[in-house]
């Protein structure tokens, strides 16, 4: 209840409503972009957050993830291509509504469904987040060297592709993790006595190179996206309609606040199951595929619902378990917030100032997501070159403007070109971006725990919470190993079947 | 096998054998961080290092042992297709205009300083949009000189981010 008031009085001040209808407007601009996912959205406004106070910042990142959601089911109601990788399922139906010239109605039901997912989103953070934080009070250096190995080890094999490449990543991000000055000696570490590295290579130019960068080489060699024709308005659903989709929103809300605290599985899973059970369950499953009016309601409430649920392992135990929370960790921790019981204690403001801004971008999202709907049908309609100068443009300005130096700017192009690299060899992103973040609490609590033992790594078996994220961890690993070698077996009895 | 396998198997030989590299010369860097007396007898700066260098090198070689017994496995015999050499051809296009990118980013930050920042943004924004498709005309003009100016505003005028004015603001007293 006191987290509830807490939220409540904050959502009275100015900056906080400012950051959450701000964010929300751009994050469905950004999400109804082809190829701007909620994670790119997010990171081109990091640089920006830099001089915020920590509870704004925040804010505008996570109400950005919020609107980045229904923002791609813009494009993919209207021209059967999905704003983000959540919207693809949405596509299915609401383009088959469009073609029938219910377009307007097939972005109502997606608005509404949205707004319904996010208020079940954050009323499980609300519940959920903070008891599991408290865990976290008997945690020992020990302890937080395991939960990082966990975090990173249960994203690396659950992360698209094979589970070596997710190994091979996450060990990268721990390097680059590495550069700078060592903060326990002294001493330097790959500085290549450049004064700009002693510090370190900040996250935010990781991420901004990895995600924003590396997303506009790649379109650089795509053709332009089709255009939208004539006007569509929005149309909200009746209350007979309510009802009718109220079981598909459901569905879609409960596997997503599931899915949102799974790490690695995020709003496209989410969307494409509540999509599956929500034909399973309808009296009308035939209509499903042909503009069945569940089947956008059912995957918008589910990614929305992702939206504020995933929060809840990265605000808790700072484990991200998606490229737009480990953003908003990236946004956390620029502002100096460790993730965790400390985070609840030392800097409520901020964690309560987040619900306050979530239940206002609620509001926002149902009065932007109406207003912003004809300009953002005409941002998508110019061509897409110009778009990708504008972003170009305003990345390297939003970083230039983060310490006024040349220098970050060549380190976004660098990573730019590590994550094209990345994604032209389907390597996944998470684990590095994750490593990164999570290096120095993986080394600084490795190195406080041996000095604790006096060098003996017998201590990371006899704390018990370190043991069982040990062991959780290696668990991962063998069911990972297990999956893959039953993939491969089916795969070669079906060549052989084949054959 | 499929053209698309063939390729993805190509793509993981290359970025583990570049991964291999990367893990020895990590390994070479991290064996010559020195020791400080700071510490005593606890764990050096080098540990984690050395560490990840030899995960690196372990992932690395698991994939490229991995990739190179299913290439072995193909036909090798088996001469692409026309198709394929067009997909081919296509995919070192696509490198190829991101590469055009890279290079435009790197030209930005060599004028940044000497030109000021609205006139590379100009350029910039212009490159950019000319080289993605956009043809040469007043609108393109006019969207550069209009978002290198929207930009100043928003960094210079409301954030008070100084930004480099170049040659010319030298000229004109900035």
């Amino acid at each position: 209840m006191e987290a509830l008031s807490l939220a409540l009085e904050s959502m009275g001040s100015w900056q906080i409503i400012v950051a959450a209808f701000g964010g929300v407007a751009w994050g469905i601009v950004g999400g109804a972009l082809p190829g701007i996912s909620p994670s790119i959205a997010m990171a081109l406004l990091l640089p920006f957050t830099y001089g915020m106070a920590p509870a704004p910042s925040i804010i505008l990142l996570a109400s950005t993830y919020v609107g980045a959601e229904f923002g791609g089911s813009i494009p993919a109601i209207l021209i059967n291509t999905p704003g983000t990788n959540a919207a693809a399922a949405t596509v299915i139906d609401g383009y088959a509504l469009q073609k029938q010239g219910r377009g307007g109605e097939a972005l109502g039901i997606s608005l509404t469904c949205g707004i319904f997912g996010t208020i079940v989103g954050i009323f499980l953070l609300m519940t959920v987040t903070e008891p599991l934080a408290n865990v976290a009070l008997f945690f020992t250096p020990a302890s937080y060297f395991s939960l990082g190995i966990l975090g990173i080890s249960v994203i690396a094999t659950l992360s698209e592709g094979n589970m070596v490449k997710g190994m091979m990543t996450a060990t990268m991000g721990l390097m680059i993790a590495t550069i700078g000055t060592d903060p326990f000696s002294g001493v330097n570490r790959f500085t290549f006595d450049l004064p700009e590295l002693l510090d370190g290579i900040p996250y935010i130019l990781i991420m901004v190179g990895i995600y924003a960068i590396a997303e506009l080489y790649v379109q650089a060699g795509k053709s332009n996206w089709e255009q939208p024709s004539g006007r569509v308005k929005i149309k909200l659903p009746s209350l007979r309609t309510c009802r009718r989709i109220l079981p598909a929103a459901s569905i879609g809300s409960g596997i997503g606040a599931f899915e949102g605290v799974m790490p690695g599985a995020g709003g496209t899973i989410a969307a494409f199951m509540s999509y599956s059970e929500a034909r399973r369950w309808s009296k009308t499953p035939e209509e499903f595929g042909h503009g069945a009016l569940e089947g956008v309601a059912a995957p918008e409430s589910a990614n929305n619902t992702v939206s504020c649920t995933a929060l809840i392992p990265t605000l808790s135990l700072g484990i991200p378990g998606s490229n737009s929370t480990a953003i908003l960790l990236g946004g956390l921790m620029l502002h100096g917030l460790v993730p965790g019981p400390l985070l609840f204690q030392q800097n409520g403001d901020v964690v309560y100032g987040l619900y306050g801004g979530l239940m206002v971008a609620v509001v926002a999202l149902f009065i932007v997501g109406k207003m912003v709907m004809t300009p953002c049908l005409w941002i998508v309609s110019q061509p897409r070159p110009l778009l990708m100068a504008g972003i170009f443009a305003l990345v390297f300005s939003g970083v230039y403007s983060i310490h006024n130096d040349i220098f970050d700017l060549y380190i976004v192009i660098g990573a730019g070109v590590l994550g094209y690299f990345l994604k032209v060899a389907k390597f996944p992103f998470l684990p590095l971006v994750l490593g990164v973040i999570l290096g120095y609490m993986i080394e600084s609590n490795y190195r406080r725990a041996l000095l604790m033992s006096g060098n003996d790594h017998g201590i990371f078996l006899e704390d018990p919470f370190s043991l069982a994220m040990l062991s959780l961890a290696v668990l991962f690993i063998i069911l990972s190993l297990g999956r893959n070698w039953y993939q491969a077996r089916k795969k070669a009895a079906q060549a052989a079947l084949e054959a | 096998m499929s053209s698309e396998t063939r390729r993805q198997l190509n793509r993981d030989g290359i970025a583990s054998a570049a991964a291999l590299c990367l893990a020895g010369l990590y390994w070479v860097g991290a064996e010559n961080i020195p020791r400080s007396s700071l510490i005593g007898n606890g764990i050096g700066a080098d540990a984690i290092p050395v560490s990840l260098a030899v995960a690196l090198a372990i992932f690395s070689s698991i994939l490229l042992i991995r990739t190179l017994i299913l290439r072995f496995r193909l036909d090798a015999a088996e001469a692409p297709t026309d198709e394929e050499r067009q997909e081919r051809r296509e995919i070192w296009r696509r490198h190829a205009r991101a590469a055009g990118m890279v290079a435009i980013g790197l030209v930005f930050l060599l004028i940044l300083e000497p030109v000021g920042y609205v006139l590379s943004t100009i350029a910039l924004a212009f490159a950019t949009a000319v080289y993605n498709g956009q043809s040469v005309n007043v609108r393109v003009v006019a969207f550069a000189v209009g978002l290198a100016v929207l930009f100043y505003g928003l960094f210079a005028g409301v954030l008070h981010i100084p930004l480099p004015t170049g040659v010319f603001g030298g000229l004109l007293g900035h």
